[in-house]
């Protein structure tokens, strides 16, 4: 009996050994200051939720344009102005008056699959795009494109769009490989990550992540990393307690509650500054019922009137947001600062409701919410039954909502709403269906700001595209087409700083440079 | 002991058949609409329509039961439209990792919680006895997601001592796995070892005060001897049955562990089938993890046969 | 005196317990020759196993401990030993064995038997696994397990208790030890297996020189076998001698208080039992003062000291522990109690009628449970009982006495047959009809341990039936009628609001008749009601039967093992094997004339208390044992073991015929009746 009793600690002792003997295995060796690149090592960054589209990153939403980054690459990425800059279009040149607009590639280009990177393939490229009707706004203009060489692809519009450029250089600029279509068709697509990045997709899984593998053969030259390893979790608390105990090196698209606890603990939240494309989070009113108290401007106001911006901001935002009158951060170019918005005022909301004709209590609206923003609709919905509202709350699963209130059969409600401030097409938001479930409340037309919309949209100089910008959030505002309430990051990643030159959070939220990122310490 | 066999064979076969039809009407119960969860709601009504009939939702459930079945016996368990790919394929990744770590656990369970159990028994009413009875009754009450998170926050964040997350099959790199292993097998087994402690002290304490224990003491054979030949194999009998529960326990309810140490097992891969509304998935890796427990079962039940002859004879 | 081969002296063991310090030997002393057999007699709480059990150092040593005195085995002090030394060790089992109680559950039953026997062989001898294994095989042939060779690699499961005991013996005697310790070895076996077991025991020390303590509650058996006795109580010898010399001239109280309690199968009157007054003494409230103070019938003011009686010699080996001398209560210690009333006529009533009783119970084999034959339980059982008469059922384990009561209650449905109470047939009554029925016939059962709810107390267990039965009682009446229930049975009433279990195993069995009278039946089923009792107390519950029998009217059904008990309570006694009913006659034809050789068998395995008697009486020990009701004989149920079987008996089952006035018998062999009647 004593025997067995001292074999067996005798083996948890061994075990043990053996395991803390191997810490530090990843660990590079010196530590240099930090900013001078170095070669070698693999990256570690989680990325919350389960992701099964990767190979095809224009059917999946932000976190997949995130993850197949280092693979596949666009023609064009966001400047710091918000426009196209080039990237694999080595050289892009618009012209409004002739309809036209002209890419020149990058040469010596080459996919992972070792096919040609060229003209031809990115007109096949956007030939699968368009084809199997993944994307269909971008292409609303062109009318044909072709290879007139082989480095250089001809795009001939239908009418201008200030936007072109960075519809088909960015948006539908993810340059996947034709070959590989034509090798496993649209649903390998999906699990197949071949582009022409700085790194090789190794292996990929849609629940564990993805590993990729420096390329070697990259056309913009070696990559530092050796390896980059995005690792996918369910269960939140996973990222968090990867960074913490040193495994990963950034954790991307955490919760405020963690990002607080994580700079708490000394480290770096690297999407801090809050100029880049932070989410405006507000109530957006939609409705195709005239009779319902939404369709009034009067009790649109009211409501706005009615929400303690403040107070909102104090309680959900942590501290990394501030309260919005317009869906634009003030300080930026989309931002008009002549425009006044509705301030807290509950009498005010009271006189305005009196004065719609709706007596204490007598005003119902239907408030829709999905599971997770039940704290955000109670608060709301205290402020406004304070201001004399009566509000019915709808928690109706996302599958249904979409048939209840589909373009086909409108239904009058208001829902949260969670658009970026700048550049990723945030003025989108002020067509007649903003989204793509939901129909504005009120006429746009009739109130110009359909107007405005297109000529923002068909402007041919960063001047007349600004005078447009302004008119629209004078528009929208005073129409009160949406309550913009509080900003929030847009995308929550926090770094041990041993990871540099990556970009991420820097512009875009789904875009980073892979190429240039190196490991320190 | 061959008819033995036989007759617990021909009963697992019947539960495995009963299991199917339970897991299959389960899933069946699962609100929303699979296609809608599964590919998003900004499909298009005929897109909707037409995966509905691929999938074969739009026959009667007893049809859609029967080709399950069927295609289940040919090897064929479908396809998981969350995961792209094959079923089996799926399964067979994940399944050693489970395997690996749940028998693992139950052997770590088995063997500690025993030896512990015999020594509480043994030095009954002593300081030892009381310590080890103390942590046992600790051990049963522990929720295993709190437990996880207090030693991920001990070993991997403060002490940085273990990794946090992952998991690497022994095969492919021992010494990775072993360290891997050691809070996903400590977190799994932690309630197994209290258990099997207490039951082990219980049904030992029952057979140390029998009359052929006196017996056995009365021929002049050493205490140890007595001990190890005479008790341990009688008080052993009614821990095979927990011994089934526990190994159960360990394969099938390995869920909360995998999700929380992001380790690519069955546990994990049905959570994310529930989640998704992944219906093939789902209902694939039920019955096979059932059949699996169905199998621990009648490995318990033979080993019943061979320890206790009472039971071979009736 | 040194010679001895183990002499124990003054030894003291105590138990330390919750409730108080259990003195359970208090200063005892005896000692064992060579190849010599000592019977060590005592009730339970005497201190006769722990004696045994300390010597050897078997029991848990906290919460007991021994305090003091010697245990020289061969020159050795065995108690200065420690537990698991080994010396100790190799004493236990080389030197000394033992043979315990409970055959049941005294082998471990996930070894095979040869495994156990060949364990202590290999430790003590040192022989190999062959010879071990060899030696073993004889051993088993020698105590009579047929097929040794085959059977040796059986489990324990596949043997029954007598075949248990045997195995148990022959382990004993693997190592050749120079004493065997046979503790209580046949208290649990049938009366015929009993007989052989002791039968068997003494042949093998008599031929291998073994010294032999014969550990019994049961002075019967130690008068036939045990050359020298001790009588031990609540811890202390209280005397000690020559088998014959104290049975003769028994010079202490309580040895003489003991023979007087126990029925006789040879006294020609009977007259009702001398009890010992009192209940056994309680180990934790022992005080210096001799320990029998309180229950004895000549207790004086020299007794009252607080010191141990020191002895008093007789003749020689001959003492007693007692303050008085024997002269002064010999005369008339054999107490001449009033006789017993037997109903020598049959009152002409008749309260149970039983024709043809059959109660078959189904055999399954297989998943699908289906039935491949029958276990025969009872087989056309017929017998009727007067009102006001005790009939007494006597037979051994498997005859289907059990069975036999829970039919009559209607526990279990017969299978065939009809039963008459009363003129009224019960055996096809429904379950509602029943209920006048089950007042009218009560139960008192075996064990008063288990029957009674532990979470009622006393007086509402009682008063169940009451409750059940009779409405609109006021609670005045119902406990008046409690009250009286009590003192009926000689209980005080004022114990009513107790747990049963802080009642001693006597009060509870009193408690258990309260409890069968308290609805007022004619008619009380017996089951065995005093076998698990001490001797002492089963006098006074013999009695206390008798007497209610008298003041209320009673019809008693006795089912017993024991003949000498049956023989002094019944009117008429009918003799049960198998299932079947193979004798019925009165009390004193059954004894004086037994016909059938069954009967004549049982009544010859029987032992008396009187070790002349014993050594001149001719015995016929029957062969083989009980046979399993799943494999029930052809033809006579008992011709596999009767020694007058002939070919006719395999093959014809015998009629029940009368041949003399009461008196019938089952058998080819007994010769032509003399009235050509049947039971009817």
């Amino acid at each position: 009996m004593k025997r067995i009793i001292v074999l067996l600690l005798a083996m948890v002792m061994i075990f043990g050994l053996t395991a803390c003997t191997q810490t530090g295995g990843d660990e590079s060796t010196g530590d240099s200051a930090s900013g001078e690149a170095q070669y070698g090592g693999t990256a570690v960054i989680t990325l919350t939720g389960t992701y099964n589209v990767m190979g095809n990153p224009v059917t999946g939403g932000a976190q997949v344009k995130f993850a197949c980054r280092p693979a596949i690459e666009t023609l064009a990425r966001y400047g710091e102005d918000g426009q196209a800059e080039p990237w694999l279009a080595k050289e892009i040149v618009t012209d409004p008056d002739n309809l036209t607009m002209t890419l020149t590639l990058q040469e010596g280009v080459t996919y992972h699959d070792g096919s040609a990177f060229n003209a031809q393939a990115v007109c096949d490229v956007w030939d699968i795009y368009r084809d199997n009707a993944l994307l269909t706004t971008q292409f609303d203009n062109v009318d044909y494109y072709e290879a007139t060489s082989e480095y250089v692809v001809t795009v001939y519009l239908t009418e201008w769009n200030a936007y072109t450029a960075i519809y088909l250089c960015i948006e539908a600029g993810y340059m996947i490989s034709p070959t590989e279509y034509e090798r496993v068709g649209l649903e390998g697509l999906n699990t197949s990550i071949v582009g022409t990045g700085p790194f090789v997709c190794e292996s990929y899984d849609v629940v564990t992540g993805i590993e990729y593998v420096k390329n070697e053969n990259y056309w913009g030259g070696e990559p530092y990393l050796d390896g980059i390893n995005i690792v996918f979790h369910d269960e939140s608390s996973v990222g968090e307690n990867m960074l913490l105990s040193g495994e990963a090196n950034i954790a991307t698209w955490l919760t405020l509650d963690q990002l607080d606890r994580l700079v708490g603990n000394g480290y770096t939240f690297i999407c801090d500054d809050s100029c880049m494309s932070p989410t405006c989070n507000g109530v957006f009113f939609a409705s195709g019922n005239e009779d319902d108290p939404i369709s009034n401007l009067l009790v649109r106001q009211a409501f706005c009137h009615a929400i303690d911006k403040e107070a909102i901001v104090a309680a959900f935002a942590n501290g990394y947001g501030i309260a919005l009158d317009q869906i634009a951060i003030p300080g930026t170019k989309e931002y008009n600062e002549d425009v006044e918005g509705y301030d807290y005022d509950v009498e005010k909301a009271k006189e305005l409701l009196k004065e719609a004709g709706y007596d204490e209590g007598e005003c119902v609206i239907t408030f829709y919410y999905q599971s997770g923003e039940e704290d955000m609709y109670l608060a709301i919905k205290s402020m406004l039954e304070e201001a004399g509202f009566t509000v019915e709350g709808d928690n109706r699963t996302g599958s249904e909502n979409r048939i209840i209130y589909g373009t086909s059969d409108p239904y009058t409600c208001c829902c949260l709403f969670y658009a970026p401030t700048t550049i990723d097409n945030w003025w989108r938001y002020f067509s007649a269906t903003p989204f793509t479930y939901a129909v504005n409340t009120i006429d746009t037309a009739a109130a110009g700001i359909q107007a405005a919309y297109e000529g923002a949209m068909t402007a041919k100089t960063t001047e007349e595209m600004t005078e447009y910008m302004m008119l629209l959030q004078e528009l929208v505002t005073e129409n009160c087409m949406y309550c913009p309430i509080y900003s929030t990051p847009a995308l929550i990643a926090v770094s041990d700083e041993k990871l540099q030159g990556h970009g991420i959070g820097e512009i875009w939220l789904c875009q980073w440079t892979p190429e240039s990122a190196y490991l320190v310490g | 002991m061959g008819r033995f066999l036989l007759k617990r064979l021909g009963q697992t076969v019947i539960t495995l058949f009963i299991v199917s039809i339970i897991s299959f009407s389960l899933i069946q119960f699962i609100p929303g609409d699979p296609v809608y969860t599964m590919m998003g709601t900004d499909i298009t009504p005929e897109y909707h329509d037409q995966i509905y009939e691929e999938m074969g939702l739009n026959k009667p459930v007893y049809e859609q039961y029967i080709s399950w079945l069927v295609n289940l016996f040919q090897g064929d368990m479908g396809y998981s439209y969350y995961l792209r790919a094959d079923v089996s394929t799926v399964i067979a990744k994940r399944l050693p990792t489970t395997l690996c770590l749940g028998v693992t656990s139950a052997i770590v369970s088995v063997i500690i919680g025993i030896a512990f159990g015999v020594v509480s028994a043994v030095k009954r009413q002593t300081l030892l006895d009381r310590t080890i009875t103390i942590f046992a009754n600790i051990g049963v009450a522990m929720p295993s997601f709190w437990l996880v998170t207090v030693m991920v926050l001990i070993f991997s964040i403060n002490l940085g001592w273990l990794p946090a997350t992952g998991y690497t099959l022994p095969w492919v790199d021992l010494a990775a796995s072993l360290r891997q292993s050691i809070l996903p097998v400590f977190c799994m087994s932690l309630g197994g070892i209290a258990s099997y402690t207490r039951q082990t002290r219980s049904s030992m304490l029952e057979v140390i005060n029998q009359d052929y224990i006196r017996t056995a003491r009365s021929k002049g054979l050493k205490e140890g001897q007595v001990i190890s030949r005479h008790a341990i194999k009688n008080g052993l009998i009614p821990i095979l049955t927990l011994a089934g529960t526990t190994l159960r326990g360990c394969i099938g309810g390995s869920a909360i562990i995998e999700t929380m140490f992001n380790i690519v097992g069955m546990g994990q891969v049905m959570v994310t089938a529930v989640n998704k509304c992944d219906y093939q998935l789902l209902q694939s890796s039920l019955f096979f993890m059932a059949a699996i427990t169905c199998g621990c079962n009648l490995l318990v039940d033979i080993a019943y046969g061979i320890a206790d002859p009472r039971v071979r004879l009736e | 005196m040194s010679n001895h081969l183990l002499s124990v002296e003054h030894l003291k063991t105590v138990f330390k317990t919750p409730g108080g310090i259990v003195r359970a030997v208090d200063d005892a002393s005896f000692y064992v020759d060579e190849g010599e057999i000592i019977g060590i007699v005592g009730e339970s709480g005497s201190g006769k196993s722990v004696s045994m059990l300390s010597i050897l150092k078997l029991i848990s040593m906290p919460p007991g401990e021994i305090q003091g005195g010697k245990a020289l085995f061969d020159g050795v002090d065995m108690l200065a030993l420690a537990p698991n030394s080994p010396e100790m060790r190799k004493i236990r089992g080389g030197g000394i064995s033992m043979i315990f109680q409970e055959p049941m559950t005294s082998l471990n039953p996930v070894l095979t038997i040869g495994k156990q026997i060949t364990e202590s062989i290999i430790l003590h001898l040192g022989l190999s696994k062959e010879q071990a294994r060899q030696r073993a095989i004889d051993l088993l042939n020698q105590v009579g397990i047929p097929d040794a060779q085959t059977r040796i690699d059986y489990y324990p499961t596949q043997f029954s208790g007598g075949m248990r005991q045997r195995i148990m013996i022959a382990m004993a005697m693997s190592c050749n030890p120079r004493l065997i310790i046979a503790d209580e070895a046949t208290t649990a076996l049938d009366v015929t297996t009993q007989e052989q077991i002791l039968e068997l025991l003494k042949d093998i020390v008599k031929k291998s020189h073994t010294a032999l303590i014969l550990i019994t509650h049961n002075l019967s058996i130690v008068a036939r076998y045990a050359e020298r006795i001790y009588v031990m109580y609540a811890g202390n010898v209280m005397e000690e001698g020559k088998c014959d010399d104290v049975f003769e001239h028994p010079s202490h109280p309580y040895t003489i208080g003991l023979l007087n309690a126990a029925p006789r199968l040879n006294s020609e009157v009977t007259r009702k039992l001398a009890t010992i007054p009192g209940l056994p003494a309680n180990p934790i409230s022992k005080t210096q003062r001799c320990p029998f103070f309180e229950r004895c019938w000549w207790a004086c003011e020299k007794c009252d000291v607080q010191e141990l009686p020191s002895a008093r010699g007789y003749e020689d080996a001959h003492q007693a522990f007692c303050w008085r001398d024997r002269e002064e209560f010999l005369h008339d210690w054999r107490m001449d109690t009033e006789p017993i009333h037997k109903n020598q006529a049959h009152s002409p009533e008749i309260l149970v009628q039983v024709q043809n009783l059959s109660k078959y119970f189904p055999v399954t084999k297989g998943i699908t449970h289906r039935k491949v034959g029958d276990v025969k339980a009872l087989d056309d059982v017929s017998f009727t009982i007067h009102r006001g008469e005790t009939l007494g059922l006597v037979g051994e384990s498997g005859c289907g006495k059990t069975t036999l009561a829970k039919t009559l209650l209607r526990l279990y449905d017969p299978s065939g047959g009809q039963i008459l109470f009363d003129g009224q047939r019960i055996d096809d009554l429904p379950e509602r009809k029943l209920k006048d029925f089950r007042r009218h016939v009560q139960f008192i059962f075996q064990d008063p341990y288990g029957s009674l709810d532990p979470r009622q107390s006393a007086g509402s267990v009682v008063g169940e039936a009451i409750r059940a039965q009779k409405h609109g009682l006021s609670s005045k009446e119902y406990e008046a009628q409690i009250d009286e229930l009590f003192s009926m049975v000689g209980l005080d009433p004022s114990l009513k609001d107790r747990a049963p279990h802080e009642f001693s195993g006597g009060q509870r069995q009193r408690l258990c008749i309260a409890s069968a009278l308290a609805s007022g039946p004619s008619f009380v089923i017996c089951d065995e009601p005093i076998s698990a009792l001490d001797v002492s107390i089963q006098a006074q519950i013999i009695n206390l039967l008798m007497d209610l029998k008298e003041q209320k009217g009673l019809t008693y059904l006795f089912i017993a093992h024991d003949l000498s008990v049956v023989r002094h309570i019944s009117d008429r006694i009918v003799v049960m094997y198998l299932g079947k009913v193979v004798e019925i006659s009165r009390w004193d034809q059954l004894y004086r004339q037994p016909l059938h050789p069954y009967t004549q068998a049982l009544l010859s395995a029987i032992p008396t208390p009187d070790p002349k008697l014993e050594r001149q009486r001719k015995r016929t020990t029957l062969q083989g044992e009980v046979p399993s009701l799943t494999h029930r004989p052809q033809g006579c149920i008992f011709h596999p073991r009767c020694p007058y079987a002939t070919e006719r008996c395999s093959q014809e089952a015998p009629e029940m015929r009368q041949y003399d006035q009461g008196h019938f018998a089952a058998c080819f062999q007994i010769g032509e009746p003399t009235i050509n009647q049947q039971e009817g």
